[in-house]
């Protein structure tokens, strides 16, 4: 019964210490390009997942997240990954395209 | 699933159409593999999936030709010289070596399909390995036309599922197309696969690389759908994946929005915007490349593929649509490899020596709304 009462006081301890130390360099900012090369950056933590970039991005610009495609050097972000799976750094570009039809 | 073989005097140009549909079908086996998984009390419908698989994989060639091609081209690393205006060439078969392959175990590029066991992955990769696929769909619509026919004449006796569908309209519905694959679904089996691609909107049913399919990407594939940039990029995934496994000279397959990054969108070259894309996708940089693909979308209305050769030292428009080729395009991927070059060998190539090219004998489009989508991925010759 005793065991979880020292646990609440040192947690807060423990938080502080590393927070300050930690916030700053796992921020980093992503720039989101548009198409016609608008450049609006975001700051987002490393292990944050990109969705909410996305949604802010699209929220921002007025279009509909599913007509967008994000993409990374060439490759597709989804919304479950993390700047840190991508090992993106600092002032880095994610392009938006648009949704892409065609045929008939 | 019956393989019903064309008659073989079928024309050429037909055999590439049912494509398409083919993918459908593709689908109703990944969910009748989901049926396997889900109710193991159903044993018989993974029986029929073991049995039609074994079908497609002891199918004969449909065409001697291209596979003694592959053959020649799987000896011998280096590049068969081509003339500067190839002529038409179809793909090669080799469907049965890629569904052994994907059968075997884990595809990374197509693993994690969604509540379908595993299954998928073989059904889009077998596409996109074969695009002489049987007319399967086009024999049975042309039996049951006649089967109506002979009904109407008689006046009597109950029409068919097939031929009730297919009667009153040329253009199938979802469920109409279900109808006509053999053996026919079960009630249980129909309302599984309406389950898949009605009721869960918004649920992935398969994921291809970065690329998650949904129902709605489906339905893209009914007969004049147009296509989405999603289902050609996981259609890219997926032949890149199978040419790494089965090829000596290497190839890449770019995504759509290269050639919009590059170059359409703004009407200008942007090498900044994709300086990076084929150090991240290929492994041994341009030079280990034989050849890139490039599947364009035109102001969201046609899709055509370029394929970059760097052997002959050709690009080469594969366009349905008869016409000039889009001549800024053409120099901005020729600008496009002679940059990637410099930036990886630091040498400048001589693009003067390059030609642009739109091979003759291509089949085209008859009319203007043809569909381009399927069109290109049918009559391109990747390798």
């Amino acid at each position: 019964m005793s065991d979880p009462a020292p646990a609440p006081e040192s947690k807060p301890k423990v938080k502080d210490d590393t927070a300050g130390a930690t916030e700053a360099s796992n921020h980093i900012q992503i720039h989101v390009v548009s198409q016609s090369g608008d450049d609006v950056f975001f700051k987002i933590k490393r292990n944050t997942p990109l969705s909410k970039l996305m949604r802010a991005y699209c929220s921002r610009a007025g279009v509909d997240i599913s007509a967008v495609r994000f993409m990374f050097d060439g490759s597709r972000v989804r919304e479950d990954m993390t700047a840190e799976q991508l090992e993106m750094e600092d002032g880095d570009e994610i392009d938006v395209m648009a949704e892409q039809v065609g045929g008939q | 699933l019956e393989a019903t073989k064309p008659p073989d005097a079928e024309p050429k140009a037909k055999a590439f159409k049912p494509f398409r549909r083919e993918l459908k079908l593709e689908v109703v086996k990944a969910v009748r593999h989901e049926l396997k998984r889900k109710c193991k009390r159903r044993p018989e419908a993974y029986r029929r999936l073991r049995r039609e698989v074994k079908l497609l994989d002891t199918e004969p060639e449909p065409k001697s030709e291209g596979a003694k091609l592959s053959e020649a081209e799987a000896k011998t690393p280096e590049l068969p010289p081509e003339p500067v205006q190839p002529a038409y060439v179809p793909l090669p078969s080799n469907r049965a070596a890629v569904v052994r392959e994907l059968l075997k175990g884990a595809s990374k590029v197509a693993g994690n399909i969604n509540g379908l066991g595993g299954c998928g992955k073989s059904s889009l990769a077998e596409i996109a390995a074969q695009p002489n696929v049987v007319p399967m769909f086009e024999h049975l619509k042309r039996e049951a036309k006649r089967k109506r026919k002979r009904e109407v004449a008689a006046k009597s006796g109950p029409k068919s599922k097939a031929a009730k569908l297919l009667g009153t309209d040329e253009r199938m519905t979802h469920r109409g197309w279900l109808a006509c694959i053999k053996p026919p679904l079960s009630p249980f089996e129909e309302e599984r696969v309406d389950h898949v691609m009605r009721a869960c909107t918004a649920r992935g049913v398969a994921d291809v690389g970065n690329i998650t399919l949904t129902r709605a990407h489906f339905v893209r594939l009914e007969p004049g759908g147009w296509l989405s940039d999603r289902i050609v990029n996981a259609y890219m995934e997926l032949l890149q994946a199978h040419f790494n496994r089965f090829t000596r000279h290497k190839v890449w397959f770019t995504n759509s929005f290269l050639a919009a990054a590059l170059y359409l969108d703004r009407r200008t070259l942007n090498y900044g915007r994709v300086s990076k894309w084929l150090g991240n996708a290929v492994d041994g940089g341009i030079m280990s490349l034989a050849k890139i693909i490039v599947p364009v979308n035109l102001d969201n209305s046609h899709w055509f593929t370029v394929a970059i050769e760097l052997g002959p030292k050709t690009i080469t428009f594969y366009d349905s649509m008869a016409g000039e080729v889009d001549s800024g395009l053409a120099e901005a991927l020729k600008e496009y490899v002679a940059l990637q070059v410099e930036q990886e060998t630091g040498r400048r190539l001589d693009m003067s020596q390059w030609h642009v090219v739109k091979p003759v004998g291509l089949p085209q489009q008859t009319n203007l709304v043809g569909n381009s989508g399927w069109w290109v991925a049918t009559t391109t010759p990747w390798g």
